[in-house]
C-alpha cells in the first residue's frame, strides 16, 4: 500500500517536520513495516509557471509555434510542437538546465537551450507525461488561472510515498487508508489530529428520483444520492497529481473522485450513470447461480448463489463492493449519477473474491471491513467534490438504508496484564495517555491511589470504549498490544526464561534417524533431501496408478501433482540430475512419505519416516559383486542399529503396499526384508526397463528402502522382550568350511533358517554362524567331470561354518559330530551334495 | 728376504688403493645394488682373505728371526688390515648411501602436484543444521518434536485462530489433497496436539517440511523447513520470549547479536511481532544480504491467542505462552551465503558436496 506524505498533511500538519527516515521507523516499529520510502518529483528540476503572452507559427515547420511566455524574471522565446497552445494560457516552464521525464523512456531528460529548425528556443513548455502526473501527452499542461507567473512548479510535482507491506495489516481495514494511517502516526508521534468534520450536510436542489432495495442480509448498509448535471472531463490538477503519486492512473474526475475519497477515508464509492439504470432503481440481492456480467476490467465473470450483487430491473450493475459492471460505467456522455456508498459483509466480499479471483482495491477495503458509522460522510463528502468541481446539483436527499445500528464496542481491561505479558515495566498514567491517543476512550476506572504502595497489585480496571473504526480491538490481549506498540516493541527487554527442563528431549525417532544418518555417512553415502513430491513425469516412469497416491488438487505445477509414497523415485530423480556429473553414485535419504491405504483416527494419512538407499554401478562385469555387497551394506546398518542377523530374513519380494510399487524392481534381483513375519523394507535392482528410459549408460542401480518407524517400534519391543547381556565368547570355536552342489534356485535364507534353527535345537549349548565363503556356478562340462552332480545342482557353495561353545569346550570328537549331524540333516533337509563325496 | 716383505706390503697396499679407488669412481654409476655387496666380497677375499697375500704375510711373521724386523714387519701387516678394513667399511657406507640416494631420487614427486582427496560422504546441510538446532534447543531446556507432513485443516488453520473465512487464509498459499487433508504451509499445524496432549509448563522445538503452492526462484520455494517454538507456562511475557530467541541466535551463529523487535500480525498471537537480529556478515553495518540496513528480519513470533490456547482445552486465563516460528532454510543462506534457495532440495549432489 502506498500512503503520501503529502497527503498526509491533511490530517497531520506537523508530519512535516519529521524525516522521511524517522516516520519509516516509526511506523515500522509501531504499526507495520515501512518497506521502503520513493521520493517522487526529485527528478524534475526548474519547473516554473508561465503565462504565453504570443504564439506566433514557426516560419519553416508546420507543425511547430514560437511563443513568447512570461516566467516572471523574464521572457523566453520557446518553440512548442503541441496543438493546445494558446495565447493567455498559463503553463508548466521548464528552463534551460532543468529537467523532465522523457516521454519516450520516461527517464530523466535535460533541458538545453536549442535551436529548432533554426529558431532558438530557451526552455520547454510541459506536458502532463513530461511532468509524470499521467501519460497524457497529445497536448501541454494548462494550469488554472489561479497559479501566480514565476512560481515555482517543483514543490507540487515532489513527495515522499510510504510503501508499507499490506500483510502485517491484514486485521487492520481501518489503516488502508491516508485517514487511518494519519490517525496511527498522531498516535505513535504524538502530533496533532484534524479529524474530518462531518457536517457536510447534502441539500437537494434538482430532482432525479431514486430507489434503493435491499434484499440480502449481506448489505448491512446502503446510501445512496443522484446528482444531475455533471460534466464528466479530466480531473483538475490537485487531483490528477494527488493519484498518480500513490499509483493511481487518473481516469476522469469522477472515477477519480471516488477513488480519492477511498485512499483518502477508506471509503469504497461507486458511481452510477443514472440515465443507465432501469426504472431509476438499485436493488442489492445474492446472485443467482450461473448470472454473468462483464465487468469494467473487461473480463466476464458467472456468479454463485452467495455473491452479492446490485442490479436494477434488468441487468447486474456491479458484484457488490467488488467491481461494477460495464453496462452503466460513468464515461464523457454521463451527465446524471448516482453515487454509491455502502457496508457489505466482510466474509462475503473475501468468499466472492477468492472464488472469482478478483482483488480489487474496494474488495480488500470491504473484507477487512470499513467504519460503517463514517459511510455517509463519505458519500456526503464526495458529492460535494463531485458538486464543486462540476458545477452539477444535488438531486435527491440521501437514500438511505440500514439493516442494524452500530454498536460501540465497551471492554473492560485491567491495566496490569500489561506489565504481565509484556514483562516490563510501564507505567500506569503513561498507559491511559496511550490509549487516549489511540482513540481508545476511557469511560472510567476504579481509583486507586497511586502513592500507596500496598495498592500496587490491586487489579486496575478500566472500561474502555473502542472507536468505530477499530473492529480488530475484541479482547484485553489486543488491548495490550496496543499499549505495548506505542511504549515501543523495542523497549522490551530479554530476559532468561527459569524453568525446568523438559525430559525425553530429542524423540526416538529422531534420536534414530540420527543414528541411521551417522551409519550411512559412515559406509560412504552421501545424504540427499528432497521434494515429497511424485511429479506426472516420475509417476508414468513407474507406472504408478492413481489409486496408490495422495493427490494435490490444486498444484500450480506439475512438478507438485502427488505426494511420494516412498522415497524411490525420489531417488531415481537425484540419479538422472547427476549422472551427467558422476561415475556412480551413493546415496541415502532419511524422510517421511504419505500412504493412503492407511488413515488414523483423524483421518490423516500413514507418514512414517523412512530410509531410502540408493547406489548405481557401471562396474558391468562386476555387478552381483556389487549387489550383494549393497545388501551387506543394508545388513551392516541393521547390525548397527541392533538387530543381529538372526532378528530379521530376506525374503523373497512380493510387490506389497507398504513399500513398493509392482515395478519397481528386476525380477529376479529383489527381496523384502521382513521381521517375524511383518515387512519393514525391501531391496532390490531397480527394474532395467525403468533405468533403460532415462539413461544411456550402462548402470544397474540398487535400491534399498526401509520403515524407520516399524524398525523403531520392533526394536523396542525386542528390548521389552529381552535385553541380551553384552558378552564375548570366550570358549574356543571349531571352524570348519564345507561346500555343496546345491540347486541353483535353492534359497540359501532357507539353509541359514535351518542352521539358525538348529541352534536353537541345541538348547543354547552351541551356536552355529555360518557365512558363506564362496560361492560359483558351474559350467556344463564341469558338471560332467564331477559325476556325483545332479543334473540341476550347477551351483557350489562353500559355508564357512563356526560352531561356538557355550558352557564347556568341544573335543574334536565332539565338534566332528555336531558336523556331521549337519551335514547329514542339510542333506536329508534339502537337495544338496557335500561337493568331493 | 725381510726387505722383500716389507716391499711386498707397499705393493699390496698400492693395489688395494687401486682397487678401491676404482671401485669408488664407479659409485655414481652403479646400478644393482648386489655390486656393492660383490665389490666388497671381492676386497675382503683378495686382501684380507686367507688366499690374500697379507694373511699369507700375517701367517709368516713368526718364521722371522729379527725381533726388530719381525716387530715392525707384523705391526706394518697389521695397520694395513686394519687400514683395509676401515676403507672397506667405509667404501660400504658410500656406495649403500649414494645408490639410495640414486634410487630415492628415482621415485621423486613433483612437489608442487597436488595431492588426491579420499571420498568422504557429506551430511546434508538441512540435516547438519537441524541437527544443530535440535542441540541448541535440547540444551535449553526445550523438547524437540516433528510436524507431519500432511495435516488436516483443523489443526493448521482452526486450532490456530485462523478460522475458514478469515482473511489471513490468503496468506497461506495451501496445497490441498484429494484426501480432504493439506499439505501443511506451517508447524503450527502441530500447536494444538502439544498444548492439549501435554502438561504445563510446555516447552517444545517443532521441526519440519513445510510447503506453499508457490511458483519458485532463486529466492521462493514450494518446500522449506520451518522450526516452531511453544511455550506454555503460568506465567509468560513477551520478555521471556525474547530472551529464549536471543539466546537461540547467539548459539546458533555464535555471537553476541542486536535485534529488533516489531509489530506483526498473526492470528494465532496477539500481541505479535516480528523480530529481526544484527546482519552477522557485516555486523551490522550495512552490506547486500542486509540491503544495507544492518539487520535481517529473522522470524515471527508473539504471545499465544487467548483462543489457540482455550481451543486445547486449556483456560487462558490460568495459562499465558509465547511461540515463533523460523525458516531454516533462512539462517543457512544467511550462514553459508547460498544464492539459490532451490539448490537445497534438488538433489544436485555438487551442492551437497560442498557443506562439510
Amino acid at each position: 500500500m502506498l500512503i503520501s506524505k503529502g497527503w498526509l498533511k491533511k490530517f497531520i500538519p506537523d508530519i512535516v517536520s519529521y524525516d522521511d527516515e524517522v516516520v519509516a521507523e516509526k511506523l515500522t516499529q509501531s504499526l507495520a513495516e515501512v518497506e521502503q520510502v520513493v521520493r517522487v518529483g526529485y527528478e524534475l528540476e526548474k519547473l516554473v509557471c508561465g503565462k504565453v503572452l504570443e504564439v506566433k507559427k514557426h516560419p519553416k515547420a508546420d507543425k511547430l509555434k514560437v511563443c513568447n511566455v512570461d516566467v516572471g524574471t523574464k521572457k523566453l522565446q520557446i518553440v512548442c510542437g503541441a496543438n493546445n497552445v494558446a495565447k493567455d494560457q498559463k503553463v508548466v516552464v521548464c528552463l534551460e538546465g532543468g529537467s523532465v521525464i522523457s516521454p519516450e523512456n520516461g527517464e530523466k531528460y535535460k533541458i538545453k537551450a536549442a535551436k529548432l529548425r533554426g529558431i532558438e528556443s530557451q526552455g520547454m513548455i510541459c506536458s502532463e507525461k513530461e511532468l509524470g502526473i499521467s501519460d497524457e501527452h497529445k497536448g501541454i499542461l494548462v494550469l488554472p488561472e489561479s497559479f501566480e507567473i514565476g512560481e515555482e512548479f517543483d514543490d507540487y510535482l515532489r513527495d515522499s510515498v510510504f510503501e508499507i507491506e499490506n500483510k502485517s495489516l491484514t486485521h487492520r481495514g481501518d489503516c488502508f487508508s491516508h485517514l487511518g494511517i494519519a490517525r496511527e502516526l498522531s498516535a505513535i508521534l504524538d502530533i496533532d489530529f484534524l479529524a474530518p468534520e462531518d457536517n457536510t450536510k447534502l441539500i437537494a436542489t434538482e430532482v432525479l428520483p431514486a430507489e434503493i432495495q435491499v434484499e440480502t442480509k449481506n448489505c448491512t448498509r446502503f446510501y445512496g444520492v443522484t446528482i444531475k448535471g455533471i460534466e464528466v472531463t479530466q480531473s483538475p490538477l490537485w487531483l490528477k497529481l494527488m493519484l498518480t503519486k500513490i499509483g493511481i492512473t487518473p481516469v476522469n474526475n469522477i472515477v477519480d473522485l471516488t477513488n480519492y475519497i477511498m485512499h483518502d477515508l477508506g471509503q469504497p464509492m461507486h458511481a452510477y450513470d443514472y440515465d443507465k439504470i432501469e426504472d431509476n432503481k438499485l436493488i442489492i440481492r445474492d446472485a443467482r447461480k450461473g448470472e454473468k456480467l462483464q465487468a469494467i476490467n473487461h473480463k466476464k465473470y458467472t456468479l454463485d448463489k452467495d455473491d452479492i450483487v446490485i442490479t436494477d430491473a434488468k441487468k447486474i450493475q456491479s458484484i457488490a463492493g467488488i467491481m461494477g459492471s460495464t453496462t452503466s460505467e460513468v464515461d464523457e456522455s454521463t451527465t446524471n449519477v448516482l453515487l454509491e456508498a455502502a457496508v457489505f459483509d466482510p466474509v462475503q466480499i473475501l468468499k466472492t473474491s477468492r472464488k472469482q479471483g478478483i482483488r480489487s482495491e474496494a474488495g480488500i477495503r470491504f473484507s477487512k471491513g470499513v467504519d460503517v458509522t463514517k459511510t455517509k460522510n463519505a458519500l456526503e463528502e464526495c458529492a460535494n467534490l463531485i458538486v464543486e468541481m462540476t458545477q452539477a446539483d444535488i438531486a435527491s436527499e440521501v437514500l438511505e438504508i440500514k439493516s442494524e445500528e452500530f454498536k460501540v464496542k465497551e471492554l473492560d481491561f485491567d491495566l496490569n496484564l500489561t506489565e504481565e505479558i509484556a514483562g516490563t515495566e510501564i507505567d500506569t498514567e503513561q498507559m491511559l495517555i496511550f490509549l487516549q491517543r489511540l482513540g481508545i476512550e476511557v469511560v472510567n476506572r476504579n481509583e486507586i491511589d497511586v502513592t500507596n504502595t500496598s495498592q500496587i497489585n490491586v487489579p486496575v480496571i478500566a472500561k474502555l470504549r473502542i472507536p468505530t473504526w477499530r473492529r480488530d480491538l475484541n479482547i484485553p490481549e489486543d488491548i495490550v498490544e496496543e499499549i505495548v506498540r506505542i511504549f515501543g516493541y523495542n523497549n522490551i527487554e530479554p530476559r532468561l526464561l527459569d524453568v525446568k527442563s523438559e525430559f525425553n528431549k530429542l524423540p526416538e525417532i529422531g534420536n534414530l534417524n540420527r543414528k541411521v544418518r551417522a551409519n550411512m555417512l559412515e559406509m560412504g553415502f552421501n545424504e540427499v533431501i528432497t521434494y515429497s513430491f511424485i511429479s506426472d513425469q516420475l509417476k508414468e516412469l513407474f507406472s504408478i496408478k492413481d489409486r496408490q497416491l495422495v493427490k494435490i488438487t490444486n498444484a500450480i505445477s506439475p512438478e507438485l501433482n502427488y505426494f511420494r509414497n516412498s522415497l524411490l523415485p525420489s531417488l531415481i530423480e537425484v540419479y538422472n540430475k547427476n549422472q551427467d556429473n558422476y561415475e556412480d553414485i551413493s546415496i541415502f535419504e532419511i524422510g517421511r512419505t504419505v500412504n493412503n491405504y492407511e488413515y488414523n483416527d483423524e483421518k490423516i494419512p500413514e507418514q512414517h519416516w523412512k530410509l531410502g538407499v540408493l547406489k548405481s554401478t557401471q562396474a558391468a562385469a562386476n555387478n552381483r559383486k556389487v549387489y550383494l555387497e549393497f545388501k551387506g551394506m543394508i545388513e551392516k546398518l541393521l547390525e548397527m542399529l541392533g538387530f543381529a542377523i538372526t532378528d530379521y530374513k530376506w525374503e523373497v519380494f512380493k510387490p506389497e503396499k507398504s513399500v513398493f510399487f509392482e515395478n519397481s524392481f528386476h525380477e529376479y534381483r529383489a527381496s523384502n526384508l521382513t521381521i517375524k513375519g511383518e515387512i519393514i523394507g525391501g531391496l532390490g535392482e531397480v527394474d532395467p526397463f525403468v533405468v533403460e528410459k532415462i539413461t544411456k549408460k550402462h548402470v544397474k542401480i540398487f535400491f534399498s528402502q526401509i520403515d524407520l518407524k516399524k524398525l523403531l517400534e520392533i526394536h523396542n519391543k525386542k528390548l521389552e522382550e529381552s535385553r541380551d547381556a553384552v558378552e564375548v565368547d570366550l570358549l574356543p570355536s571349531v571352524k570348519r568350511d564345507l561346500s555343496f552342489w546345491i540347486k541353483e534356485r535353492q534359497k540359501l535364507g532357507e539353509i541359514f533358517d535351518e542352521l539358525h534353527e538348529m541352534t536353537i535345537k541345541s538348547a543354547k549349548q552351541i551356536k552355529i554362524k555360518p557365512e558363506i565363503m564362496d560361492e560359483y556356478f558351474a559350467e556344463e562340462d564341469d558338471k560332467k567331470k564331477k559325476n556325483t552332480v545332479q543334473k540341476d545342482q550347477k551351483r557350489s557353495v562353500t559355508f564357512s561354518l563356526e560352531i561356538q561353545p557355550k558352557k564347556d569346550t568341544l573335543t574334536d570328537e565332539e565338534a566332528n559330530k555336531i558336523i556331521d549331524e549337519i551335514i547329514d540333516h542339510l542333506t536329508k533337509k534339502f537337495a544338496i551334495n557335500l561337493r568331493g563325496e | 728376504m725381510s726387505k722383500k716383505k716389507g716391499e711386498l706390503l707397499t705393493d699390496i697396499k698400492i693395489e688395494f688403493d687401486k682397487v678401491i679407488s676404482d671401485y669408488t669412481s664407479e659409485i655414481k654409476a652403479l646400478q644393482n645394488k648386489k655390486t656393492i655387496s660383490q665389490n666388497i666380497r671381492n676386497l675382503q677375499k683378495k686382501f684380507l682373505g686367507k688366499e690374500a697375500k697379507l694373511f699369507e704375510i700375517l701367517g709368516s711373521i713368526k718364521d722371522l728371526k729379527d725381533k726388530e724386523e719381525k716387530k715392525k714387519v707384523g705391526k706394518k701387516a697389521n695397520e694395513l688390515r686394519v687400514e683395509f678394513e676401515e676403507k672397506i667399511d667405509d667404501y660400504k657406507q658410500k656406495a649403500t648411501k649414494e645408490f639410495l640416494k640414486q634410487s630415492l631420487e628415482k621415485e621423486i614427486i613433483d612437489p608442487t602436484r597436488p595431492g588426491e582427496k579420499p571420498f568422504t560422504p557429506h551430511k546434508h546441510i538441512i540435516s547438519k543444521t537441524v541437527e544443530k538446532i535440535e542441540d541448541i534447543f535440547t540444551n535449553m531446556g526445550f523438547g524437540i518434536e516433528y510436524s507431519l507432513e500432511v495435516d488436516n485443516a483443523k489443526n493448521t488453520f482452526d486450532f490456530v485462530n485462523i478460522p475458514e473465512n478469515h482473511p489471513a487464509r490468503d496468506n497461506w498459499d495451501t496445497l490441498w489433497l484429494d484426501d480432504g487433508n493439506l499439505a501443511i504451509p506451517h508447524t503450527s499445524a502441530m500447536q494444538n496436539r502439544i498444548l492439549s496432549s501435554s502438561e504445563v509448563p510446555i516447552k517444545k522445538a517443532i521441526i519440519g517440511k513445510c510447503f506453499r503452492n508457490e511458483a519458485t526462484d532463486a529466492r521462493h520455494e514450494h518446500t522449506f523447513m520451518q522450526l516452531e517454538g511453544v511455550y506454555l507456562n503460568k506465567t509468560a511475557s513477551l520478555s521471556e520470549m525474547l530472551g529464549v530467541l536471543l539466546e537461540f541466535f547467539e548459539s546458533f551463529f555464535d555471537k553476541k547479536l542486536k535485534f529488533k523487535f516489531t509489530p506483526d500480525y498473526f492470528p494465532f498471537v496477539e500481541p505479535g511481532g516480528q523480530m529481526a537480529i544484527e546482519c552477522v556478515l557485516c555486523d551490522g553495518k550495512g552490506c547486500r544480504v542486509c540491503k544495507g540496513s544492518g539487520f535481517l528480519e529473522v522470524l515471527g513470533c508473539g504471545m499465544i491467542h487467548p483462543n489457540v490456547i482455550k481451543m486445547a482445552g486449556k483456560d487462558p486465563k490460568e495459562y499465558k505462552g509465547f511461540a515463533w516460528g523460523v525458516g531454516i532454510e533462512r539462517l543457512v543462506l544467511i550462514n553459508y551465503q547460498v544464492n539459490d534457495i532451490r539448490y537445497f532440495y534438488s538433489g544436485d549432489l555438487r551442492f551437497v558436496e560442498q557443506f562439510y
